[in-house]
């Protein structure tokens, strides 16, 4: 490789065509040409593992970079009224013997349908004390749906998770059309009658955002790959995305948890 | 509504450039003019590849996080490696972008290119075989709930499976023009 300089010749030659003497003498015969051909060996080595040690150093940075960032997010604020078992929000009585969850994201316009379709069931079985729900916020489809998640937190903090939870389902925009602005928020907090500087506080500094992240990192390692995602005592029901299909997989559980 | 919509929500590698192919093969000239086309085959070859790996490199390190999560959803590495690898292959194929860009050490990083596609396509492959639905239920035009559109594995294949041909041709003949291995001389024959 070091000493072929044949150009435009894209057939493997023997590389000593064009200086048939001296290609194949050995370089300390060569006298003064020989300068000229360590320094060649030197750059056609550089040329060699620079690009190595560009792709190694580019990975290694890469991982340092992100690794830092991830750090600096080390911090989580875990709300205090996530209580589920699985450290969602919950709704209905802890005795209850069937525990469903949903993985939702409030921009998911499926999780939106979702809302209407099933969701009327889900609170049917918890007036009835048959099912636990414990709804987890995550946020992969954009910035708006962090912002949200963390505002339906922040209302948490003042009992009014789920009356914001709701509203936020009821209202949805197109995904990140820039419609779930800060003072949007706000104006959702009011509608639900939150009007205290403090909701309005981190509502403003997202003071929920990395526990939001948290939560959308570890739905991942339970395999949630979409949402809506529903899972009755801890499986994932596919069939839940209809209120019969849920229906049945409360029933189902709620029969062999008798057994 | 489109494409770009299920790129958003659907947690998977990114490699999701629709790349425009078939730029390395010209209909074959008289033997005189066969060196005249093939370093320009070449050089589209090699921006073809930078292209597609510049554009998945930042659509990766945009948003890290989906990254991971898009690693972890395969399920074929331990946890313990899902970060490195979900950190560091973005930048691997920002490096090798730059270098096909400019036409620097072109075989080497069509190898590595023509053995990272590889590797993606028997993740892929491995992925279908196991019935993994790693996609996303919401849709932009918001579909009955129960629509889930099934993610185009074979579609991947089949693009994966051509950009993997160019690198391997570049590999093979990785004299261009518009290339830094030309100029600094370090070109092979």
């Amino acid at each position: 490789m070091s000493t072929r300089h044949t150009r435009n010749r894209p057939a493997k030659t023997t590389g000593g065509r064009n200086r048939p003497a001296s290609a194949k003498r050995p370089p300390a015969s060569r006298g003064r040409q020989r300068p000229a051909v360590s320094r060649r060996r030197a750059r056609s080595s550089l040329q060699l593992w620079g690009p190595i040690v560009l792709l190694v150093v580019a990975v290694v940075a890469g991982i340092a970079l992100e690794s830092a960032r991830s750090h600096s997010r080390a911090s989580v604020a875990v709300p205090a009224h996530a209580l589920g078992p699985n450290g969602g929000e919950l709704l209905g009585r802890p005795s209850a013997p069937v525990l469903v969850e949903e993985y939702g994201d409030f921009q998911c316009p499926v999780c939106g349908e979702w809302e209407h379709t099933v969701y009327p069931t889900v609170r049917q079985l918890v007036d009835q004390g048959r099912i636990r729900f414990e709804y987890h916020p995550i946020a992969f489809i954009g910035p708006e749906s962090l912002s949200a998640a963390n505002a339906a937190e922040a209302a948490g903090d003042q009992g009014r998770f789920w009356a914001y939870h709701d509203l936020l389902f009821a209202d949805q925009a197109p995904e990140n059309s820039g419609a779930l602005t800060t003072d949007r928020l706000l104006e959702l907090g009011r509608q639900v009658g939150l009007t205290s500087p403090q909701f309005q506080q981190r509502v403003r500094d997202g003071a929920y955002d990395n526990w939001i992240r948290q939560v959308t990192d570890q739905s991942s390692q339970r395999d949630v790959v979409q949402t809506p995602t529903v899972l009755v005592n801890g499986r994932q029901v596919d069939s839940a995305l209809t209120a019969q299909g849920l229906q049945a997989a409360v029933n189902a559980a709620a029969g062999s948890g008798s057994n | 509504m489109d494409d770009m919509d299920h790129r958003s929500h659907r947690q998977h590698l990114g490699q999701d450039s629709a790349a425009p192919m078939g730029m390395v093969s010209q209909p074959a000239q008289p033997d005189g003019r066969a060196q005249e086309w093939r370093p320009w085959a070449a050089t589209a070859a090699r921006l073809l590849l930078a292209g597609v790996w510049a554009w998945a490199a930042v659509a990766k390190i945009s948003d890290p996080d989906a990254a991971v999560r898009a690693v972890r959803a395969y399920q074929l590495l331990p946890e313990a490696l899902v970060r490195p690898v979900a950190w560091g292959l973005p930048f691997a194929e920002l490096a090798l972008a730059l270098l096909l860009a400019v036409g620097l050490a072109t075989r080497l990083a069509a190898a590595v290119s023509a053995v990272l596609l590889g590797l993606f396509m028997i993740a892929i492959a491995l992925a279908w075989a196991r019935g993994l639905q790693i996609h996303c239920g919401c849709f932009g035009g918001g579909g009955p709930a129960t629509s889930v559109q099934a993610r185009d594995y074979l579609g991947e294949l089949v693009r994966d499976a051509g950009l993997l041909a160019v690198a391997v041709l570049l590999a093979w003949r990785p004299q261009s023009r518009l290339a830094l291995d030309r100029r600094l001389g370090s070109e092979e024959p």
